[in-house]
């Protein structure tokens, strides 16, 4: 009963990037990873239990002096294209609207799926005391969009030849809530940049009218820096 | 997995992804997030194709999977929701894009639970025996669960309007 008003609420939808293949391949590698995984346990169990009767003699003897401290376990190297676009979306963020707050622990850019290579990170924030929120997901090559409602989206054009569509969510009295931008960027750096803001109402109340004018999101996914590639 | 087994997984893949991802949306409300939940999904679905393909309803078994993904991911903390209390701003009932938009903002209010059953139960057409059984809770909770739901999200009101066009 509710299906085609929740279908009409969800109205375009973005492209998906689906891989079965790759979905496949990686599942067998996994799959082998883990018998692998179980072999080489098995195999260390093995060799313990072998080591430990082979030097089950020496068991009464007098204590070993200790060994010197094993080395601690090296952290993994943070990903420097993460690093690199947590600051480049910063920067394009404070570029596209001056005054702008960024929450701590905003902007952290994790890859972004299985079947969507790229990095995505999320924002909060403030302008002129209006929160929002930012989702930007960064991928190397081009994206497809589908646009379910043609009269929802607005073509975009960038000075270096960038094109994307945009969709803006507005009230009857026609304040902006949000917008979703796909900014092709292919011929250009080889990207595509997709911004998602939304604003939010704070906790002592006011509107949840978007922070940020639709040029300033378009200035945003236009920034050179946010690149797929160094 | 036997070579007419992945080409099964993988028709079942193409023909639903689409509905699979609109399903994720609907609970997450986020395109990445979605389609992170469905890769996770999928992922999951080809390990435990087995015992997916003899289940009774194929769809349902994918359906509660996701379900259960989504709600695993709102556990860890850097995807936890946060409740409010109030609803949004009083929205007028109009056939327009915005009320789209009002309409994925009131359901994004409802608790993540009540909102998994107001999905499953009005968008996947799952009858309520079937939305207890994936949610693991009992009839009479998904019952009411949807009701407040359906309140919540002022789905009569629009379904109304929309029916006077």
């Amino acid at each position: 009963m509710y299906q085609q008003l929740f279908d009409e609420a969800i109205g375009n939808t973005p492209p998906g990037l689906l891989d079965v293949d790759g979905l496949i391949r990686q599942q067998r590698q996994r799959r082998r990873g883990i018998r692998m995984g179980t072999l080489a346990g098995s195999a260390a169990v093995a060799l313990a239990a072998g080591s430990l009767l082979w030097a089950a003699p020496d068991l009464h003897a007098q204590p070993a002096a200790p060994s010197p401290a094993a080395p601690a376990p090296v952290p993994p190297a943070a990903d420097a294209t993460a690093l690199r676009l947590e600051a480049a979306a910063r920067h394009a963020l404070l570029t596209a609207a001056p005054g702008a707050t960024i929450d701590p622990g905003s902007f952290e850019m994790l890859p972004s799926g299985q079947l969507r290579p790229g990095y995505a990170g999320t924002a909060t924030f403030s302008v002129n005391g209006q929160p929002g929120r930012v989702s930007l997901t960064i991928t190397k090559g081009q994206l497809l969009m589908s646009c379910g409602v043609p009269s929802d989206c607005q073509p975009v054009r960038g000075p270096r030849g960038e094109t994307g569509t945009l969709i803006a969510s507005t009230r009857p009295g026609g304040d902006v809530i949000g917008c979703y931008l796909m900014l092709d960027r292919s011929a250009v750096d080889n990207t595509t940049v997709e911004i998602n803001v939304t604003g939010v109402r704070s906790a002592s109340g006011g509107t949840s009218n978007m922070p940020l004018t639709v040029d300033q999101v378009t200035r945003m996914a236009e920034d050179p820096d946010l690149r797929a590639t160094a | 997995m036997k070579a007419s087994e992945e080409a099964d997984y993988r028709e079942f893949v193409v023909s639903r992804y689409d509905a699979l991802r609109r399903v994720a949306y609907l609970l997450c409300r986020d395109w990445h997030t979605a389609d992170d939940l469905v890769s996770i999904t999928l992922g999951k679905l080809y390990r435990h194709w087995h015992r997916g393909k003899d289940a009774h309803n194929l769809d349902a078994y994918v359906r509660a999977m996701l379900t259960r993904t989504w709600l695993d991911e709102l556990r860890r903390p850097w995807r936890r929701e946060v409740a409010t209390e109030s609803l949004p701003e009083a929205v007028q009932p109009a056939a327009t894009p915005t009320d789209r938009v009002a309409l994925l903002t009131l359901l994004g209010r409802l608790p993540p639970r009540q909102r998994a059953v107001v999905v499953l139960r009005h968008y996947c057409d799952l009858s309520v025996e079937e939305t207890a059984d994936l949610l693991g809770i009992s009839v009479g909770a998904v019952k009411s669960q949807s009701a407040r739901g359906l309140a919540a999200l002022r789905l009569p009101a629009i379904r109304q309007y929309a029916s006077q066009e």
